[in-house]
């Protein structure tokens, strides 16, 4: 499992956790980073730039991630 | 909502546009307002000119129509002939009193013709208003036009103290001119008729050039009337139906008074606002010798107005609240909410809703944009649902798969 993957698959555990609204956080993140989460998944490589990208996006929205 | 939003900006224009709208509507009714004053400041001051003039003709002809008849009295020719004053004068002293007491007639004079000894030629023989007082020259202009035109002259002509319509007529006794005789009438009276004909309130003034100030002050003390001489600069109040003597001031110079008159100022005085002009006064040589002050009360127009100006300004006020509301409430339905709703559908998609839909509400600019983002919407889904299953069947594929144990046979 990727770092990436590990990423999305915590920011949905946090969505959920917080009832939050999922597509609209999701949505949120995707236009805020520019990687649209649906397509990451556990085979997706970890490029530097997309991890620090989606980490801030999330510290964004979320809190602190 | 954020300060840069172009809805914040649509409104702050609409409401900007609407507010200046209303202070232009605002001082256009102003202008209007004082416009109209200014208009009947004028008519007052026309309508008084009028008045004025028209009494002037008025007194003129009854003095006139008494002249001719008190020149057709064969007892006074005979009596002025016989160049007796005390007889002449207590057979038309009685009449004088009947004269001034009923139709305010204040000087009468006979007058020795141009064509008399030379010691006695254009000196006044009599005045019955104030016998004492007789063989002085007499410089008049109406009489010199009575002298020069040898028919009936008249003009309103400055004494030392006072100022009278006077009427001239040459004084002919069997076709022989004998002398003039002259009525005269102090314009005092003129005023308080002139109030009650137009309602407004006046003053007399004259240019203090033309007044003996000895004279005046004594006249003052005789009449028991306050000294006036100082209260102006250049002018002096000779009669006035005014409120308030405070209104009489006129700093001005009189002959620069405009044929037409001329609107002065707006005066306040307890709880009534006036509009203050002055027409110029001529004498009979058309001197510029003073002026009337006219003082026409606008308290109710004014206050008209003023209730006018409050619920136009009011009713301009809500209507600019209600039609700003309107546009924003048109703008926020027929634009805002739609590109909100656009907004909210684009986050919900690329957040893996695939199921929110655009409708477009309406065919116009904003439902075209609505249809081609739905479009786009179908096909960004279509996309990345295909993505997604190809990679899912890839991991499915790539997942190792468990080696089963055989089986032992039995």
């Amino acid at each position: 499992m990727g770092e990436l993957y590990r990423l999305r698959r915590k920011i949905e555990q946090i969505i959920k956790d917080g009832n939050l609204d999922e597509h609209q956080t999701k949505g949120k993140i995707t236009l805020e980073c520019g990687l649209l989460l649906a397509l990451i998944n556990e085979n997706t490589p970890d490029e530097v730039n997309a991890l620090r990208k989606l980490k801030t996006a999330a510290e964004k929205l979320l809190g602190n991630f | 909502m954020k300060m840069n939003s172009l809805k914040l900006k649509l409104i702050s224009l609409v409401m900007a546009c609407m507010l200046a709208n209303a202070l232009i509507i605002a001082w256009l009714l102003l202008d209007s307002f004082q416009r109209e004053k200014n208009t009947l400041a004028w008519q007052a001051l026309q309508g008084a000119q009028e008045t004025y003039v028209h009494l002037e003709e008025n007194c003129t002809r009854t003095l006139s129509a008494t002249l001719a008849a008190l020149l057709a009295d064969e007892k006074i020719a005979a009596l002025y002939q016989q160049r007796d004053r005390d007889k002449l004068y207590r057979y038309t002293a009685p009449l004088f009193e009947i004269l001034k007491n009923d139709f305010q007639v204040t000087h009468w004079y006979f007058l020795e013709p141009e064509t008399a000894a030379p010691a006695i030629a254009q000196k006044c023989f009599l005045r019955v208003h104030n016998a004492a007082l007789y063989g002085d020259v007499v410089n008049r202009v109406t009489y010199k036009n009575a002298v020069q035109t040898k028919t009936f002259s008249s003009g309103k002509e400055l004494g030392k103290t006072a100022f009278a319509l006077r009427v001239v007529h040459p004084y002919y006794h069997q076709g022989t001119l004998i002398g003039y005789m002259e009525l005269g009438q102090e314009i005092d009276e003129f005023l308080s008729t002139m109030q009650k004909m137009t309602g407004d309130a006046f003053a007399l003034i004259i240019d203090k050039r033309y007044l003996d100030q000895t004279e005046w002050k004594n006249v003052r003390n005789r009449k028991n009337l306050p000294q006036n001489w100082d209260d102006m600069k250049d002018a002096v109040l000779i009669n006035d139906v005014l409120p308030n003597k405070e209104i009489t001031r006129f700093e001005g110079e009189i002959e620069k008074i405009p044929a037409a008159g001329q609107i002065l100022e707006e005066k306040q005085l307890g709880k009534s606002l006036y509009m203050k002009g002055i027409l110029p006064v001529y004498d009979a040589a058309q001197r510029k010798v003073g002026g009337i002050l006219i003082l026409h009360d606008i308290t109710k127009i004014n206050s008209n107005m003023k209730r006018t100006l409050l619920y136009s300004a009011v009713s301009i006020f809500v209507l600019t609240l209600v039609l700003g509301g309107l546009i924003v409430f048109v703008l926020n339905r027929l634009v805002f909410k739609r590109l909100d709703q656009m907004n909210q559908t684009a986050i919900r998609v690329v957040g893996g809703d695939y199921n929110t839909k655009i409708v477009p509400t309406a065919d116009d600019e904003l439902g075209q944009f609505e249809t081609l983002f739905e479009q786009f919407r179908n096909v960004f889904v279509n996309a990345v649902s295909g993505i997604e299953n190809a990679e899912s069947k890839t991991i499915k594929t790539k997942r190792p798969v468990k080696k089963r144990k055989p089986r032992r046979k039995p």
